[in-house]
């Protein structure tokens, strides 16, 4: 997360927090409009900074992606490795019943 | 005689392997319900940023239209769709991640071995008979069951040995990253409604209490009371989100924590994890839908 667009961000919701408060306090239906339009333009600049943080921290998380995907691979090798040895059973007993294919025909020819 | 010695060498080798693949095992259980609890907390973040957006998108439209002139840069989304996108990206990595876990630790991984084992074994036989039919050979060899058993057995014990190795090497090795993605997301919901996602929903809901606030100071008896009703309503709606938010947060950090134990080996606190990490979704749902109600009165 960038520290200081989060630094600026806490600021501005301290700040927002501290109107919000004065509000609650004031009387005065002038004063009170004043405070409010002045939190909204604070409510704004929160949103912008809030979407650049979010966008920023996101952009992070695409970066540490790579990390889960180079472990997903050595799963992957890891598995495959695996099936290699019933792959090298299984090959070898193909290549018995191709050796009793071989005989079988060489009997045929033998009798002919 | 050197049958029996065979044998009691490949029992023997049995119960090491045993041993060995028994000792620091990642167990599937632990790796399934890692992975159940990050699919718990996409579906938790998908719903809490809806209710978000929901919320922000009001008071953006608000702001542009107290502006002198309309214009395009007034008009955005505070949690940008292709930002959200990287989350989902982030989520769907974990938990192909924990899948792939879940298939190199599987018992059924050395089905085929085993399948193939016992082929080769009858194959083996049939060779014998084809040759001996063919008076290459005087008679046909009998493979002991005994001993294919055994030797495949002791096969299938040291791939899965193998397969428990690899599993403890990748996830102590991922362990690091996945702490990062999940404190990152933590950090980015924010760990009180004074900072993060939460702090920006806060300050959103205190401008609706605002209006009210104002509108009190110029209202009669009546109205005030009317305004009185509304501001308890969204002190409401206000605390149902950010408990939906809190609870996001809290399911963030127990899955980094279930992770840990996971590549740690602490089976206990791991299943402790996942356990809250089922009970937060269950709750922000509930949460949410409150939410949602007493948006909609």
């Amino acid at each position: 997360m960038n520290l200081t667009l989060k630094q600026l961000h806490d600021l501005l919701l301290a700040r927002h927090n501290a109107l919000s408060d004065q509000l609650g306090h004031e009387a005065d239906p002038a004063k009170a409009e004043a405070i409010l339009t002045e939190m909204q333009e604070l409510l704004h600049r929160i949103d912008l900074v809030q979407g650049l943080l979010f966008r920023q921290s996101s952009q992070k998380l695409d970066d540490c992606l790579a990390r889960i995907k180079k472990a997903d691979d050595a799963l992957g090798q890891a598995t495959q490795s695996i099936k290699n040895a019933a792959d090298l059973v299984k090959s070898m007993s193909e290549f018995l019943k191709a050796v009793d294919e071989a005989i079988d025909l060489a009997k045929t020819l033998a009798v002919t | 005689m050197r049958i029996i010695a065979y044998i009691r060498l490949l029992s023997f080798g049995l119960v090491l392997v045993s041993l060995s693949a028994g000792c620091g095992t990642v167990p599937i259980q632990n790796i399934q319900d890692f992975t159940t609890g990050v699919t718990a907390a996409q579906k938790q973040t998908t719903l809490a940023f809806q209710a978000v957006t929901d919320l922000t998108s009001d008071d953006v439209i608000d702001y542009a239209a107290a502006q002198p002139t309309l214009t395009d840069e007034n008009f955005f989304l505070v949690l940008d769709p292709k930002a959200e996108a990287a989350w989902d990206r982030s989520f769907l990595a974990l938990e192909k991640y924990g899948q792939d876990l879940v298939v190199l630790t599987s018992p059924d991984l050395t089905k085929d071995y085993k399948d193939y084992s016992v082929s080769l074994a009858e194959e083996i036989k049939k060779t014998g008979q084809v040759l001996q039919g063919a008076n290459l050979v005087t008679s046909a060899p009998e493979p002991s069951a005994v001993l294919a058993t055994a030797f495949t057995k002791l096969g299938d014990l040291l791939l899965r040995a193998k397969a428990q190795a690899d599993a403890k090497r990748i996830v102590s090795a991922t362990d690091p990253a996945v702490q990062q993605i999940l404190f990152e997301m933590a950090a980015d919901i924010g760990d009180s409604d004074g900072t993060g996602i939460r702090g920006t929903v806060h300050a959103h809901w205190q401008q609706r209490k605002g209006k009210c606030q104002v509108a009190f100071t110029k209202s009669d008896d009546a109205g005030k009371r009317k305004l009185a009703v509304q501001f308890a309503g969204l002190i409401s709606q206000q605390q149902a989100q950010d408990a939906v938010l809190e609870s996001l947060h809290r399911s963030l950090l127990a899955l980094a924590s279930a992770h840990r134990a996971l590549a740690k080996g602490e089976p206990f606190s791991m299943a402790a994890s996942i356990a809250f990490i089922k009970n937060e979704v269950q709750d922000t749902e509930q949460l949410y839908s409150k939410f949602k109600n007493s948006s909609e009165d």
